[in-house]
C-alpha cells in the first residue's frame, strides 16, 4: 500500500498536473502524438521524441514530462487509423490490427472498428495506470537493496532489447549497438579527464548530443521517404462509415478480452526486450485461441481481432514505463528516449527518481492517466478530422519535419557542429536502412552507454571487483541471465509467430495500399 | 565483387572499431574499459559481417525475415530514387550552410518557402504562408517570447548586421 509520503506525493502531483502550464503542455503533447500516429507512414514515436526532446529539456520538469508523455501516451490510440482506413500498419504495436481492422473497413464498418479499438485502448490504459500505481510501493520496498552494481546489471538487461530490435539480423543489430556505445563515449571522460576520440575538437568536449543524432537518424530518412515516394497523394482510403456507438458497445461486450489483452500488454511492456512489436501479436494469437469461434472468423473482420491488439498495445505503452521509471531499465525504445529526456533534465530514472523526485514520478502517472483519457476520447469525438490527417500529402509534412529537425538540432547547443552531425546522422540512417542495419539498437546503445559506464565505474571504484560477490548480485545475476536468455528465446518465438501472422496478412484479401504494408515495421 | 556497398559499409564499421581499440589502448583503465568493451566485440562482429557479405551468406540463407525497422523499398526506379535523394540532400546541405551564413530564422524560413514552391510545386501563396509561418514560429516563439536568441549568421556579422532577425 501507499505510505503517507507516497500519498502526499500522489496528491500534490495531482494538483501539479492540473496547473495551467502542465495541463497545456499535456494537450500540446496529445495533439502532437495524435498527429504523429495518424500521419502517413514514415513518422513514428521515436521521431516525435527526437523532435521534442531538445525543446522539452529547456522546460520545467513537470511541463516537459507532460509534453513528452502526453505525446507518447496517445500514439497507441492513433495507431489504429492507418490499419483500418488504409490497410497499412501505423505504429509498432498496430501490425496485428490490420488482420481484422482492414476487412472491417472494406466492409463499411470502419467507424465500428475504430470505436471498438479506441474504447478498448482507453479501458486498457486506465487499467495499466492503476497497475503502475500499485507497482510503486511494491518496487519501492526493494529499492533500498539496489546499489550501483545491481543497477549496472539491470541496465545491462535492458541491452537485451537489442536482440529483438535486430529482428532477423542479430549481427547487424549488435554491430550498430556497439557503434552506439562507442559514439556515446566521445568527449572528456568525467572521472579521469581523458579526452576520448575528440581529435582536438573543442566541440566534442562534452560529447555529441544524442538528440541531434537521433533527429538525423530518424528525421531525415522519414522526410526523404515521404519525398521520394510522394506519400500522401495517391493513397486510397476506405470510407469512414459504420456505427461508432456499436464499436464502443463491442468493447464493453468483450470486457474479459480487453482485460486479458491488457494483462498480456502489461507483461510484455514490463519485460525489457520484448517490445511493442510482439505485444499485439501475442494478444491477437491468444485471443484467436481463447475466443469462441475465433478460428473461423479471425482475419475476416471480427471486431475481437481489433480489440485484442489495440488493448495490448495501449497497456504495453504504460507497462513499459514501470521498469523505465522505477528500475531505470527502459521497457521499450520509446521509453529509452523518455529516459534520455529525464537524464538530460538531471533526473536519473530508477531508485533516484523514487527517493529524490517522488512527486515527479506521480506526475508521470497522472499525466498518463489524463493522456489516456483525453487521447482516447478525442479520437472518438474527432474521428472524422483525425482521419483526414492520414491523407496529408508529403508537400505539407516534409517541410514540417525538416523545419523541426533543424530547429531541434541547432537549438540544442546553437553550434554549427550540430548541423554537421545532424546531416551526417541522416546520411548514416539512410545507408543503414539501405543495407538492412536496424537503427533502434544504435539509439539504445547511445542512451544506455552513459548509465552503464557510470554504474560500472562507481561499482568498481567503491567495491573493486568484490561487487560481483554481493548477495544481491548473486541473486540478480542468475535472474537477469535467465531473463536475458528467456528474452532472446521468447523474442525468437514471437518473431516466428509474427512471421506466420504476416504471411497470413499477405494472403488476406488485397487491402488498399497493401504495397506499402510490408515496409513499415515496429520501432517502439 | 558481389555486394560491394554492404561489404564496404561493414568494412567501415570494422575500421572504426579497430581504430577505437587502438586509440584507447594506452588510456587509464576506467577510460579505456568501455571503448574496449564495445570495440573488440564490435570489430569481431564486423569481421563476421564482412565475411557474410563477401561470400553471399545472407543471400544464400535468405535473411529477410521480420524487419524491425522500415525496410528499404526497392520497388521504385533506382535512377528516380537516386535523383530525388540527391536533390533532397542537396537542399538540406544548402539549408545548413544558409543557417551558418544568415542565421536560423531567416535561412530556414526562406529555404522552406522555396522548397514548397520549387520542389513541392505548390502555389506562391502556400509557399509564402509556409515561410512566414516558420519565421513567426522560430523568431517569434524563441526570440521574442522566450528571449532565446539564435546565433547571428556569419555573413550578416561581416556585413555589420549581426542581430538582424536573429
Amino acid at each position: 500500500m501507499l505510505d503517507a509520503a507516497m500519498l502526499d506525493a500522489a496528491v500534490s502531483a495531482w494538483f501539479v498536473v492540473l496547473q495551467p502550464a502542465v495541463f497545456g503542455a499535456l494537450f500540446i503533447g496529445i495533439i502532437i502524438g495524435t498527429f504523429i500516429a495518424i500521419a502517413p507512414q514514415g513518422l513514428g514515436t521515436p521521431l516525435a521524441y527526437s523532435l521534442l526532446i531538445p525543446v522539452a529539456v529547456t522546460l520545467p520538469p513537470p511541463v516537459a514530462i507532460a509534453l513528452l508523455l502526453g505525446m507518447d501516451g496517445v500514439t497507441s490510440f492513433g495507431d489504429s487509423f492507418l490499419p483500418v482506413l488504409f490497410g497499412i500498419p501505423g505504429g509498432a504495436g498496430s501490425q496485428a490490427i490490420i488482420l481484422d481492422g482492414a476487412p472491417m473497413g472494406r466492409r463499411g464498418e470502419a467507424r465500428r472498428a475504430l470505436g471498438a479499438g479506441f474504447t478498448a485502448s482507453i479501458l486498457s490504459a486506465l487499467l495499466s495506470v492503476f497497475v503502475w500505481i500499485l507497482a510503486v510501493p511494491l518496487i519501492g520496498s526493494i529499492l533500498p537493496l539496489i546499489g550501483s552494481p545491481e543497477l549496472f546489471l539491470l541496465v545491462l538487461w535492458g541491452m537485451s532489447m537489442v536482440s529483438v530490435m535486430s529482428g532477423s539480423r542479430p549481427i547487424k543489430g549488435l554491430i550498430v549497438a556497439a557503434f552506439g556505445l562507442l559514439i556515446a563515449v566521445v568527449g572528456m571522460e568525467p572521472f579521469t579527464g581523458v579526452e576520448r576520440f575528440m581529435f582536438g575538437q573543442l566541440y566534442l568536449l562534452d560529447g555529441i548530443d544524442i538528440p541531434v543524432i537521433t533527429l538525423g537518424l530518424f528525421g531525415i530518412p522519414a522526410a526523404l521517404n515521404l519525398v521520394v515516394r510522394r506519400i500522401g497523394k495517391e493513397q486510397p482510403a476506405v470510407k469512414l462509415v459504420g456505427s461508432l456507438w456499436e464499436g464502443i458497445k463491442d468493447a464493453f461486450r468483450h470486457l474479459r478480452l480487453v482485460i486479458q489483452s491488457s494483462l498480456i500488454g502489461l507483461l510484455v511492456g514490463f519485460t525489457p526486450g520484448l517490445g511493442a512489436f510482439i505485444g499485439d501479436w501475442l494478444a491477437y494469437g491468444f485471443a484467436a485461441q481463447t475466443c469462441k469461434g475465433a478460428r473461423e472468423t479471425f482475419g475476416t473482420g471480427d471486431v475481437r481481432g481489433v480489440i485484442a491488439p489495440d488493448a495490448a498495445n495501449s497497456a504495453l505503452d504504460c507497462g513499459a514505463l514501470i521498469p523505465t521509471t522505477l528500475l531505470g531499465v527502459p521497457g521499450s525504445l520509446t521509453k529509452a528516449f523518455f529516459m534520455l529526456a529525464l537524464i538530460m533534465m538531471g533526473i536519473t530514472p530508477g531508485p533516484d527518481l523514487f527517493t529524490k523526485h517522488l512527486e515527479l514520478l506521480f506526475v508521470m502517472i497522472w499525466v498518463m492517466f489524463w493522456a489516456s483519457l483525453f487521447g482516447g476520447l478525442s479520437c472518438l469525438i474527432f474521428i472524422k478530422p483525425f482521419a483526414k490527417i492520414a491523407e496529408l500529402p508529403y508537400t505539407i509534412l516534409t517541410p514540417m519535419i525538416v523545419g523541426f529537425g533543424f530547429v531541434g538540432a541547432f537549438g540544442t547547443n546553437r553550434h554549427e557542429g550540430d548541423l554537421f552531425v545532424f546531416l551526417l546522422s541522416g546520411l548514416l540512417g539512410l545507408v543503414m536502412m539501405r543495407y538492412g542495419y536496424p537503427r533502434a539498437p544504435l539509439v539504445l546503445g547511445l542512451i544506455l552507454a552513459t548509465l552503464l559506464e557510470k554504474y560500472l565505474y562507481i561499482s568498481t571504484q567503491r567495491y573493486g571487483f568484490a561487487w560481483l560477490g554481493r548477495p544481491q548480485i548473486m541473486i540478480l545475476l542468475p535472474l537477469v541471465s535467465g531473463l536475458f536468455i528467456y528474452t532472446l528465446w521468447k523474442g525468437k518465438q514471437s518473431m516466428k509467430h509474427a512471421q506466420e501472422m504476416a504471411l497470413r496478412e499477405e494472403h488476406a484479401a488485397d487491402p488498399p495500399g497493401s504495397q506499402q504494408g510490408s515496409s513499415e515495421r515496429g520501432l517502439k | 565483387m558481389k555486394n560491394k556497398g554492404p561489404t564496404f559499409f561493414a568494412l567501415f564499421f570494422a575500421v572504426v572499431f579497430l581504430a577505437a581499440v587502438w586509440m584507447a589502448r594506452n588510456w587509464y583503465f576506467t577510460a579505456k574499459l568501455f571503448p574496449l568493451f564495445a570495440g573488440i566485440p564490435g570489430f569481431l562482429l564486423a569481421g563476421v559481417q564482412i565475411w557474410r557479405e563477401l561470400t553471399g551468406w545472407e543471400l544464400r540463407h535468405n535473411v529477410s525475415g521480420v524487419q524491425m525497422d522500415e525496410a528499404y523499398d526497392d520497388s521504385m526506379d533506382a535512377a528516380l530514387r537516386r535523383r530525388r535523394t540527391i536533390r533532397f540532400f542537396s537542399w538540406l546541405v544548402v539549408t545548413a550552410v544558409a543557417i551558418w551564413a544568415f542565421g536560423l530564422p531567416l535561412a530556414l524560413s526562406v529555404s522552406l518557402a522555396l522548397w514548397v514552391r520549387l520542389e513541392a510545386e505548390q502555389s506562391w501563396l502556400m509557399s509564402l504562408c509556409f515561410g512566414a509561418g516558420t519565421f513567426l514560429a522560430v523568431w517569434g516563439f524563441f526570440t521574442k517570447l522566450f528571449g532565446l536568441g539564435w546565433p547571428p549568421g556569419e555573413i550578416l556579422r561581416l556585413l555589420g548586421l549581426p542581430h538582424l532577425l536573429s
